[in-house]
């Protein structure tokens, strides 16, 4: 029994730069159901990251119907779309985007402040995200004091917090060594045994194959989209 | 996020980089304090002016003759005049001014003699002038009906003539020398000398004040045209119009016109007070410039922050944050920037007024409504200059925002 999460009909994105019309995106239609763990592979410059804009509700398609939790939320004003973001999606970047001058515990809390949750509340939340990703001893830490690894960790913590219905990553272990890729991809696979709907933008094959479907771009279509075969599985059989 | 948490955020953003937030807010104190120390110090003094006034003189008209050329015989005041004054309703207190010339006073080596002001008055003089009657009593109605000899001394006269100033000088006899000769006077009150502090110095140079009933003076000097009359109403928040009934009264009964001024003290007053306020508006004008200044200034330094800060505002907005979040959280910047600017200056200003007007000597008066000006004035401005960089960061697009390095 699949339940649909989200469905992108026909969407095109097209940038304009001075009189060259540009088309990032060609006609895309995919849907993605709960349970899911995705991977959007390509390599630059083939549409994943205007895909993952678009699929973040970071950008808007300049066509086409984009259907989030059965709502079209492709024609939404900036502060929906906020909105949107805030409460039903959680981002993962390659960069980690943590707030520097803010510690680790507080920028897990700070997407519910934005959500308008109580001190307290946002304090007990962000003990329990930052304990599921095995962070809890280090929260009174800044970012630079926090190790790259550590560092995704609190990020995914923050992407967690506002209990999303999915979690986007744009390239989440790029800036880690193998070592911390291992531990990241460990827990997004232990967050999606549990239930959470994950895609990820990678370029890395191997990362990949964490994951249980792989859509692949080119040139701004989507040109295979199949099951992961072989998929390496944590705490199951050994590497 | 509720405006507490933002100002908490805010509070710390500002004070991470402390060099650049004092440098900025240094426009704002410096503006703040040169208008808060010249508001002060120019309520000082208008009200140091005010109280001077004050104890001069409270609402007296003062009626005399224009200083035109073509006064003729039939304008000059005269006795009648004051009982005509008297008769106007609504006039309580009638004070001929008259002096005599060239008066001395035998003191009390009898060889020696001082120069005297002599001032004929009436009994309303008591009011007008509201001497400090300290033994005896003052010139009655009475004295004037009948002319009697009698005259109100100063204690320090007092003491120059008699050599003593008590009960017993009351009763004694006073000689003044005119040029028909010595008159002799009884002493019947004395009253205290308000200026003695300042004329002490030079006390041998100050003539002696001497007050007898008008009648009297008359008599002694020959002449009897009054140089003014002052007058005090029954009600002071009347006097426009009094001084125009007044005004008629005398041109009526001297057949002319235009040829009387009434002045008043409050006038004189008020026209200081006015310059004085034209004065401090001008300069606190100036002193607003530099506010001006001060305030592009935090708009410059919002800006370059908002840009420093391209890649935050990206963070927050991926997370949720609206554009109203984004540019309440600069706006809460810029105005604590210029808030906090505001009130040191409110602080620097006191303490530099309070030092300046000690070396003028005038003390400074701070009032509640300039505090209160001063604060919201600081932040308006916060607001006014830094709504521009709260928009620009609101209006940042995310994409952009997060791919700023």
């Amino acid at each position: 029994m699949m339940e649909e999460l989200l469905r992108l009909e026909n969407i095109c994105k097209n940038y304009s730069q001075g009189e060259i019309s540009v088309s990032a995106l060609k006609n895309i239609n995919l849907t993605v159901n709960k349970g899911e763990f995705v991977s959007i592979m390509g390599t630059s410059g083939s549409g994943k990251s205007t895909m993952m804009n678009i699929l973040g509700c970071l950008d808007l398609p300049t066509s086409g119907n984009y259907f989030l939790d059965g709502d079209n939320v492709s024609s939404y004003s900036d502060d929906m779309l906020a909105e949107i973001r805030n409460k039903k999606i959680g981002f993962v970047f390659q960069s980690f985007n943590l707030l520097p001058k803010l510690t680790a515990l507080e920028n897990v809390e700070l997407p519910m402040a934005y959500a308008g949750a109580s001190l307290s509340e946002r304090h007990k939340k962000a003990m329990a995200a930052l304990s599921k990703v095995s962070l809890k001893e280090r929260v009174k830490h800044k970012p630079n004091e926090l190790s790259g690894g550590q560092r995704q960790r609190v990020a995914i913590a923050r992407a967690l917090v506002n209990n999303p219905s999915i979690i986007f990553a744009d390239e989440p272990t790029g800036n880690l060594d193998s070592k911390s890729t291992f531990e990241i991809m460990e827990i997004f696979q232990k967050l999606n045994d549990e239930g959470t709907t994950i895609i990820m933008v990678t370029h890395e094959p191997d990362v990949a194959q964490y994951t249980k479907r792989i859509v692949l771009f080119k040139d701004g279509e989507i040109i295979d989209d199949s099951p992961v075969k072989d998929r390496i599985i944590f705490g199951g059989e050994p590497r | 996020m509720n405006i507490k948490e933002c100002f908490k955020s805010a509070l710390k953003n500002t004070f991470s980089n402390k060099m650049r937030t004092f440098l900025t807010m240094l426009g704002i104190i410096i503006g703040i304090s040169s208008v808060i120390l010249i508001v002060s110090i120019g309520n000082g003094s208008q009200s140091q002016i005010e109280e001077e006034f004050e104890s001069i003189s409270t609402g007296a008209l003062t009626i005399s003759l224009s200083t035109s050329d073509d006064i003729e015989s039939r304008d000059i005041l005269y006795m009648e005049d004051y009982d005509l004054l008297k008769s106007i309703e609504g006039v309580s207190y009638v004070l001929p001014e008259y002096n005599g010339k060239s008066t001395d006073i035998k003191l009390l080596d009898p060889k020696e003699t001082k120069s005297a002001n002599v001032s004929g008055v009436t009994s309303d003089a008591y009011y007008i002038n509201k001497p400090n009657l300290l033994y005896g009593k003052y010139i009655s109605e009475r004295d004037v009906d009948m002319e009697t000899k009698v005259a109100v001394i100063q204690d320090t006269t007092a003491l120059n003539v008699f050599g003593r100033c008590d009960e017993s000088v009351i009763g004694e006899k006073i000689s003044l020398k005119t040029w028909k000769g010595t008159t002799k006077f009884t002493v019947i009150g004395i009253t205290e000398n308000k200026n003695a502090e300042s004329q002490m110095q030079y006390s041998s140079e100050y003539p002696e004040e001497i007050e007898i009933p008008i009648s009297t003076a008359i008599n002694l000097y020959n002449t009897d045209f009054i140089l003014s009359f002052k007058v005090l109403l029954d009600d002071l928040g009347n006097t426009e119009q009094m001084k125009y009934v007044i005004t008629n009264t005398l041109e009526n009964a001297h057949g002319n016109k235009d040829k009387y001024v009434i002045s008043d003290t409050s006038a004189v007053v008020d026209s200081i007070n006015e310059i004085l306020s034209y004065v401090t508006l001008f300069i606190s004008f100036v002193a607003g410039i530099s506010l001006f200044v001060g305030g592009i200034g935090v708009m410059n330094i919002m800006m370059v922050t908002v840009t420093e800060r391209t890649r935050e505002i990206g963070i927050r907005k991926s997370i949720g944050a609206k554009n109203k979040d984004i540019r309440t959280q600069f706006l809460t910047e810029a105005v604590i920037l210029t808030g906090i600017g505001g009130v040191a200056g409110l602080i620097l200003g006191y303490f530099g007024a309070l030092i300046v007007g000690g070396i003028i000597g005038i003390p400074p008066l701070m009032k509640w409504n300039v505090v209160l000006i001063a604060v919201s004035i600081s932040v308006g401005i916060g607001i006014i200059f830094g709504v521009t960089p709260a928009n620009k960061a609101a209006k940042l697009n995310p994409i952009e925002a997060l791919r700023y390095e």
